[in-house]
């Protein structure tokens, strides 16, 4: 009687967009704003069932790596952030990627709520903008310039200082 | 599956992408695309660049009860401050914006801010006129130093003197935008003499130097919106500038 009044789940399913299921236990999950939401909303309701929850945004090659980088942080979750060895999975783990895959990974944190991984990659990425100059970047990152010269030219003059 | 590119992030992640480079990259990054010239005005990029013992500061000016706000936006100035000494305003940036609004007729920066290297200089002060009194004219000036034993880039270039109001709901954050013509002045003897250029720098008796950067009436009846502006700025001429020491901005009336 007392465990179905202060129910509590210890796994969840989470589904991608492309439809593969992923069993996630509680404790990954939680690295999740997202998802730890979805569990603690379902637990105050006291279900008891196994709960599906769809991620419409996630592919799941982009998902299976935010679970890696989940598993992962949630084995360290009761040590402090400062550990060396977590920072050199963090750094090994974001070596691996392209520009395209990290930009799904930092969309897919952005929308999990993983703020820790989306921190990680955004810095990744501001890395490697660092000392660029304008034209680098759009090369980089494959972006397309959509100003006219004029306009252009004008915001380059008014930091001109910063395009030297 | 289709490649997911930088631009198809949300805009707030790119500010915070922007936010954790530096402000010379996010001024780079703002000629990338129209995306990220938006990205790059966004407050979240440009507070993470205040320093980060910006409170410290504040408190630790000589005489905090006159600065009610006071807004650093120093290009270089977040990383000078916290790898440097935690000298605060002994400044070695590329650009310096400086914006205090006081209640006070005497605007005296903490600590004088001592102007190691810059290019871009702008340093501006409003106050309301309500604080000042009725029907008289006052003359804004501008207090200052130099640096005896090393000044460059003022000789040739004068920097230009604002003193305007303004609505506050109108209030412009655009350093190109004055309302009031400039007055350009000369900090410093010029190396080129230009008689039509009147130069009007004092030297006070406690040592310091002042220039009159305009003058200002105060009718009988002020607005509570209207703000005074006083401005000095030199954004368009970008050679190295330094050896300036500001004590402050003073308000005093002129009969």
């Amino acid at each position: 009687m007392a465990s179905s009044s202060s129910s509590s789940l210890s796994r969840v399913v989470v589904k991608s967009s492309d439809n593969n299921l992923f069993v996630v236990n509680k404790k990954v999950a939680s690295q999740s704003q997202l998802l730890k939401q979805c569990i603690d909303n379902m637990e105050e309701k006291g279900t008891n069932d196994v709960i599906l929850i769809p991620l419409s945004n996630v592919t799941s090659n982009i998902l299976t790596l935010v679970l890696e980088y989940c598993e992962k942080h949630a084995d360290f979750a009761d040590d402090d952030n400062n550990n060396q060895e977590l920072k050199q999975w963090d750094h090994e783990f974001l070596k691996k990627f392209d520009y395209a895959t990290l930009n799904s990974l930092t969309m897919a944190a952005d929308y999990m709520v993983t703020k820790s991984l989306l921190n990680l990659c955004c810095q990744f990425i501001a890395d490697s903008i660092k000392d660029l100059t304008v034209q680098q970047i759009r090369q980089i990152f494959d972006i397309k310039n959509d100003f006219t010269p004029q306009e252009e030219a004008d915001i380059k003059n008014e930091n001109a200082w910063a395009f030297r | 599956m289709s490649t997911t590119n930088i631009t198809d992030l949300p805009d707030e992640c790119i500010s915070h992408i922007l936010s954790l480079t530096s402000p010379v990259d996010v001024l780079r990054s703002s000629a990338v695309s129209k995306q990220f010239l938006l990205a790059s005005e966004s407050n979240v990029v440009w507070n993470n660049f205040l320093p980060s013992n910006l409170n410290e500061i504040v408190s630790q000016a000589s005489s905090p009860s006159h600065l009610l706000q006071l807004t650093f936006w120093m290009l270089d100035l977040f990383m000078t401050l916290s790898t440097r000494e935690k000298c605060q305003l002994m400044l070695s940036v590329d650009l310096l914006i400086l914006k205090i609004e006081c209640n006070k007729l005497e605007i005296r920066f903490p600590k004088n801010a001592r102007l190691l290297n810059v290019c871009w200089l702008l340093i501006e002060v409003s106050i309301k006129p309500t604080i000042l009194s009725q029907n008289t004219t006052y003359g804004a000036y501008f207090v200052y130093k130099m640096d005896v034993s090393r000044h460059t880039g003022f000789e040739s270039t004068p920097v230009n003197a604002y003193v305007y109001e303004f609505l506050e709901e109108n209030r412009s954050e655009d350093p190109h935008y004055d309302a009031g013509p400039p007055k350009p002045v000369h900090l410093i003897v010029p190396s080129t003499r230009r008689p039509q250029e009147e130069l009007i720098y004092a030297r006070r008796d406690d040592g310091w130097m002042e220039i009159e950067m305009g003058r200002y009436y105060v009718h009988d009846f002020v607005d509570e919106r209207v703000r005074l502006k006083m401005r000095l700025k030199q954004i368009e001429k970008l050679n190295w500038k330094n050896g300036l020491i500001v004590e402050g901005i003073e308000l005093r009336p002129l009969d």
